[in-house]
This record gives structure tokens, C-alpha cells and sequence, in this order.
């Protein structure tokens, strides 16, 4: 029987080295992901939200295998690729691709369009040989001028930049898609193009969607579910419109309170959450939230709340709520 | 209606290019008002910070201002000596920047920036200044300023850089406040503390801005009036609530759809992309996107009309017209 989720995360964390001193020594550490568990169902879009900073993209490169763990596992359709080799991994690879926050970044500038966007195929087939009709026909379903394949990338605007990384993305029609702040670079106008092209797109080629994002209103509107970060630690997890309307973290309860919402009449005056998030070099004890927390209470100080389930499919992890 | 702390008229800024010579704000104007704030909105590139540096006159070359005048207090903020711009700057103007970190002197304490605003402009003495950026410090939201004060922009947090810019800002007790994307940098909690702060530093005492963002939250949230640009050019100008409620130029009616909405996984987006300054469309420089456009809009440039403070750049403006061209 086929399981229901695609991906389950299991208590994946990454310490990065911190090192000092004449000699570079390992000083201490910087925890960016810390005991992160969670699951995304086939065909689901799934939103991972939390400030900058807080460990979105760490995770997201340790789930495709880019960065390995410190410690846990991640299993991708009911096989373990935590502990897996590059020539072990490669089948996997086929089915899990990435777009990145920067267009501009993630393309060679030397390189056309159409060989950026058939590599993968090139890679993956072991061969030299070009591609051009594949190349041209998902240049053509993300939405890209006819005569696409012979330009440079930097000839495209932003959001067509965004369009070839995402036809890179889908060239070896991947089962699984990792969207790292897609839109975050591009004006609202030019954002809507793009998630308008990712809902089609998730349609089209029955995709799974693990979308990472800072913008609550996009991921509100695009995501099934929704998972909320700080500072390393996963400290909700709901169905997108529940969180939102009725969010448990304090945290969430914070970040939801602080959107700028579009309408003049419903101005808020309070100052929402107090402090900001601390460093993850220096996490506090107890709850990590514990210091900017208007619920604390004495237990909070020390003792770290674990993520447990809330009934409906809600998790949150909080000792008061 | 009270009168304007300081009003833009007509102001034009041009960049000398490869392509020719190109104008990244044409022919703006607007005022701020004492106690207000005017929200300056619009994608990026279309002239918002160049509009903002033209008014304290520190446009980077090759650009240069070509026309227009900045009325303050009677006086042309264009024509005036560059002495006596250098004095107002900082002291009855001053301007709050998107990246904090690189507005203020990596290598200078925080208390030391804010205390030479008030030795430059306010003629006080090592301690005495000293003293005042500690309460400045404290106004602005720093916790623990009295130990704060030694510290130096990288041990700062973004947040904190911002409020210790702030304080810069405000030293002098300005009569107009330039925020260009104060927290577009900052993270919505941050975001949020921040837009507060200005908020409050608004309303206390005689004094006016103009805060530039690409966000219409933002926007709704703080600002009483709105300037919507496009291209290097005003498209409409709307108090805040008018703006939202009804919307006259199809480029902001576009911009507000564009924003998602809770429970639709639809995107409202503006086809095409944001014209080349090179090369402007002929007339309307909107109608190449605009889903209203007709023939006369390739042809002639609109003018911006309306009643004071309602003003559209376009030919078929508001609901109206939006019905009418239903029915075509
Ligand atoms: N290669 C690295 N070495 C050391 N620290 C890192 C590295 N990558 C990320 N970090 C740190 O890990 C934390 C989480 O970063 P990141 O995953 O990029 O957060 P987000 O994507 O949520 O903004 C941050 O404090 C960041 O500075
Ligand atoms: N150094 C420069 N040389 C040429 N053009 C420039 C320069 N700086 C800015 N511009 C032009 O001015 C326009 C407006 O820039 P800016 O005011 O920074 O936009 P915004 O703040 O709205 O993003 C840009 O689209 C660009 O064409
Ligand atoms: S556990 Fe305590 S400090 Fe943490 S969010 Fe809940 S109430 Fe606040
Ligand atoms: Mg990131
Ligand atoms: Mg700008």
C-alpha cells in the first residue's frame, strides 16, 4: 500500500562549528536546526514560516541531502536517504529539486538558457547529447518565450529569471519540489506571476510542495499546511487556515499579530511581540521564546516544551497553550 | 486643511545613460503635512529613493536634478546655497535609510554618531551630547541604553541598528522625517515595533513623513495619505482610505489585487514587467499592462486630475470605468 506522506522529517538538527581563536579552533556551536520532526503528505503544499535566521533554508538543504545532518533522519517515500551516498542518492535527486530565493544567483551567467535548464537531463541520462526538444517544451509550460534556449540569462527580467530556475526545477519532473523563498526578490506584480505558475504547475505535474517563506499573507493563500520555526526549534505545525485564524504558539499568535494587513480600517495599535529573536550561538534555556513570551510562566525558564499534538492534525509546542 | 510643512513641485531628476538620458522621477509632486504621514508606494526602480535624495538634494551623480522645486518654510530647498542645505540636512530635514548597517560608521560607537548630530547641529558639548543620545537612545527603544551606548553597529542586531538610525534622525527634533523602506530589511515583528516607533515620533510635536515602501500593508497600516508611483511618475494620490475603499488608476487597483488573499489559491498578477526608463512607452506609460487601456492611451500622456488630494493619472478612471469596460 502506498503511504500517505511523501517526506517525514525525524528529529533532524545541525550544529554548525563555530571556531576562534589563532588556531581556528571549534569554539562552540551554532545550532541552526534543532530536533526538527514533521511529515508532508502527498500532493500537499506545505509552508515552513519563521523569521530570518531561524534555520528554513538549513533545513531545507539537510531534507535534499545538500548540507548533511548532525543528527536525525529524513525518509523520502519509505526509504531512509539520511545515511546515503552520492551514487545511492542519485535516483532520489531525480525525484526532489530545489528553486532558490535568487534567481540570478542559482543561473551561470555563461551559460544559455537551454543548457542550463537541460543539465539535469544531460546529468542524469550520463550523456553529452542535447535535449533540445524536452528543453524547449518546459521552456514553453513555465511560461518563457519562444527562443528562450539561445539567450543569457541575464537578457530575462527577475521573474523570468525565477521561471527558467524553475524549468530547470521540473525538467526531470521531480515528484517533490522545495521552493526556498521563491518570490522573495521580485515585486508583488511580478510575485503573483510566479505563484500563479507554481499552483499550475503543482497541478500539472502532481507535485509535493515544501514551500519556505517569511511572507505569512503568500503562505496563508498557497500552503495546505503550515509549519512555524524559531530559532531552530519547529513550535507549531497546522491546516494553513486554522493556524492562521486561530494560531496556539504565542509565537505564531505574534507573527500573525505583526502582518501588515491591506485595509486602512483595521489598524492595530499594539506593539505585538517585545525583543527580537536572539542568536541561535546562544539560545536561551527552557523555551526558546521564553524571553519575549507575554504567557511565561516559571516552567518555560528551563524546560524545553515538546511539540505535541493538538487533535485536528495541530501540533504545538508550548507549556501553556 | 493645514498647510504643508514642505512641498514637492514638479521635481525631476534625470540619469544620463548609454541609452540616452533617462528620467527616474518626472514631474512629482506632492506635500507633507504636520502630523502625518504620506506613504510613498510603488515597484522597485520607479524612482521612490531618487525622490527622497532629490529632496535632500544628495542624488549620487550622474544623476542631477533638472527641475522642480521643494518648498520648506517659504524657501526652495533646490536653489538654496549648499551651506545652508548642509544645515537643514540632519537638523530640520532628516532621512532614515533601508540598510542601517551601511547609513551608519562602522567604526564609531552608536552614542558617538547620535552625539555629533547634536554637536554638529545643536552646538553641544562632549557630555551634554553624550547625556542626550542616552535619553535619544532610550526614546528610540534601545533597552539597557546607559550600556548600549558604547556599542558598535555589527554588535547591533538590524532592529537595533534601525532604532540607533532613528535616533540619528530625530536628534534634532526635524520637522520632516525621510523614511525610505525603514524596515523592508527587518523582520515582521521588527517591522512592526519599528512602524510603531514612527508612528509615535509623528505625533509627538510639529512634525511630518514621507515613508517610502513597496508593501500596501504597510502602507494601510501607517500612512494618512498615499502617493502611488509608476515609471518615475505620480499615478494617483489618494488619502489612505480612499486609496483601499476605491481606487481610481488601474495600476493601483492592479497592486492591490496582486496581494493574496486569505483562503484563494489565486494570484491576481499585472501582466508584463515594470518599462525600461530608456525606453517609456508612448502616452499612458501604464498601457502597455493596463486591461482598460484604448486607443488614446498609446497616443497622449494623461494628466494627473481630480480634487485636491483624489488625484488619477488615466483616461478611465475608478469603478466607473472598470463597468464600462465590462460591457465593451
Ligand atoms: N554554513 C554556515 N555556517 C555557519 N552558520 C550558518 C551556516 N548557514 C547558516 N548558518 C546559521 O544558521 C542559522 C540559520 O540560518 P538559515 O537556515 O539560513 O535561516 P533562514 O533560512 O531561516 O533565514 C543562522 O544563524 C545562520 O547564521
Ligand atoms: N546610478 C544610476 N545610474 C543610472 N540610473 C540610475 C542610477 N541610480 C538610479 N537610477 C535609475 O533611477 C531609477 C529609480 O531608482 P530608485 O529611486 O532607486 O528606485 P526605487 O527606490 O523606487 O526602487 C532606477 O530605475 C534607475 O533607472
Ligand atoms: S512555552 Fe512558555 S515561554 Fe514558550 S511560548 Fe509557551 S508560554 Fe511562552
Ligand atoms: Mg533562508
Ligand atoms: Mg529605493
Amino acid at each position: 500500500m502506498p503511504l500517505p506522506e511523501l517526506l517525514t522529517v525525524e528529529g533532524l538538527s545541525k550544529v554548525f562549528p563555530v571556531k576562534g581563536g589563532v588556531f581556528g579552533k571549534i569554539v562552540g556551536g551554532i545550532r541552526a536546526v534543532d530536533d526538527v520532526s514533521f511529515r508532508i503528505m502527498k500532493g500537499e503544499v506545505f509552508g515552513m514560516v519563521g523569521e530570518s535566521g531561524c534555520g528554513k533554508t538549513t533545513l531545507g538543504r539537510m531534507i535534499l541531502g545538500l548540507l548533511p545532518a548532525s543528527s536525525g533522519r529524513v525518509i523520502f517515500d519509505g526509504d531512509e536517504i539520511t545515511s546515503l551516498d552520492r551514487a545511492e542518492m542519485r535516483p532520489f535527486r531525480r525525484r526532489m529539486q530545489i528553486i532558490f530565493q535568487d534567481p540570478v544567483g542559482s543561473l551561470n551567467p555563461r551559460k544559455t538558457v537551454g543548457s542550463i535548464v537541460g543539465e539535469p537531463l544531460r546529468v542524469a541520462r550520463r550523456s553529452g547529447e542535447s535535449v533540445p526538444a524536452e528543453v524547449e517544451e518546459i521552456l514553453r509550460t513555465v511560461g518563457l518565450p519562444e527562443g528562450s534556449a539561445h539567450r543569457y540569462p541575464h537578457e530575462f527580467s527577475g521573474g523570468q529569471r525565477q521561471r527558467i530556475g524553475i524549468a530547470r526545477a521540473l525538467i526531470l519532473r521531480p515528484d517533490f519540489l522545495l521552493a526556498d523563498e521563491p518570490v522573495s526578490a521580485l515585486d508583488v506584480s511580478i510575485q503573483a506571476q510566479i505563484l500563479t505558475l507554481l499552483v499550475d504547475l503543482k497541478t500539472r505535474f502532481s507535485l509535493t510542495m515544501m514551500f519556505i517563506s517569511h511572507d505569512l499573507r503568500v503562505v496563508r493563500s498557497l500552503c495546505d499546511r503550515v509549519g512555524v520555526m524559531y530559532l531552530g526549534r519547529l513550535v507549531e505545525v497546522g491546516a494553513a487556515e486554522e493556524l492562521y485564524s486561530r494560531p496556539m504558539h504565542p509565537y505564531t499568535e505574534a507573527l500573525i499579530e505583526a502582518i501588515p494587513e491591506p485595509d486602512p480600517s483595521i489598524r492595530r495599535r499594539s506593539e505585538g511581540a517585545e525583543g527580537e529573536m536572539p542568536s541561535p550561538s546562544d539560545p536561551p534555556p527552557g523555551c526558546h521564546f521564553h524571553t519575549r513570551c507575554p504567557l511565561r510562566i516559571d516552567r518555560c525558564f528551563h524546560e524545553i516544551p515538546a511539540l505535541t499534538p493538538r487533535g485536528e492534525g495541530r501540533l504545538a509546542a508550548c507549556h501553556v497553550r | 486643511m493645514t498647510a504643508p510643512l514642505l512641498e514637492v513641485r514638479g521635481l525631476t531628476t534625470a540619469f544620463r545613460t548609454e541609452e540616452g538620458e533617462i528620467r527616474a522621477v518626472d514631474g512629482v509632486s506632492f506635500a507633507i503635512t504636520s502630523g502625518k504621514i504620506l506613504g510613498l508606494v510603488g515597484e522597485s526602480g520607479c524612482g521612490k529613493s531618487m525622490t527622497a535624495l532629490s529632496i535632500m538634494r544628495l542624488v549620487p551623480p550622474p544623476g542631477r536634478i533638472v527641475s522642480g522645486q521643494v518648498l520648506f518654510r517659504g524657501r526652495d530647498l533646490l536653489t538654496m546655497g549648499e551651506a545652508d542645505i548642509r544645515s537643514l540636512r540632519g537638523d530640520r530635514i532628516s532621512m532614515v535609510f533601508q540598510e542601517p548597517m551601511s547609513a551608519l560608521n562602522p567604526v564609531f560607537s552608536i552614542g558617538d554618531q547620535v552625539a555629533e548630530v547634536l554637536r554638529v547641529h545643536r552646538g553641544l558639548d562632549g557630555k551634554e551630547a553624550m547625556g542626550e543620545a542616552e535619553r535619544l537612545l532610550e526614546r528610540v527603544g534601545i533597552p539597557d541604553p546607559a550600556r548600549r551606548i558604547s556599542d558598535y553597529p555589527h554588535q547591533m542586531s538590524g532592529g537595533m541598528q534601525q532604532r540607533a538610525l532613528i535616533a540619528m534622525a530625530v536628534a534634532c527634533e526635524p520637522e520632516v522625517l525621510l523614511a525610505d523602506e525603514p524596515t523592508t530589511a527587518l523582520d515582521v515583528t521588527v517591522q512592526a515595533q519599528i512602524l510603531r516607533l514612527v508612528e509615535a515620533l509623528i505625533s509627538e510635536g510639529e512634525r511630518g513623513a514621507l515613508l517610502i515602501t513597496h508593501d500596501l500593508g504597510v502602507v494601510a497600516e501607517v500612512a494618512d495619505a498615499v502617493c502611488v508611483m509608476y515609471a518615475g511618475s505620480v499615478v494617483e494620490a489618494a488619502p489612505v482610505q480612499d486609496l483601499f475603499d476605491d481606487p481610481g488608476h488601474p495600476y493601483t487597483i492592479g497592486l492591490i489585487q496582486s496581494l493574496p488573499t486569505p483562503g484563494r489559491r489565486s494570484f491576481h498578477a499585472i501582466p508584463g514587467n515594470v518599462p525600461d526608463l530608456a525606453d517609456l512607452p508612448a502616452g499612458c506609460r501604464f498601457h502597455p499592462r493596463c486591461p482598460r487601456a484604448q486607443k488614446i492611451c498609446s497616443e497622449r500622456e494623461p494628466d494627473l486630475d481630480g480634487t485636491a488630494g483624489r488625484l488619477v493619472r488615466c483616461f478611465y478612471p475608478g469603478r466607473e470605468h472598470a463597468a464600462m469596460k465590462r460591457m465593451i
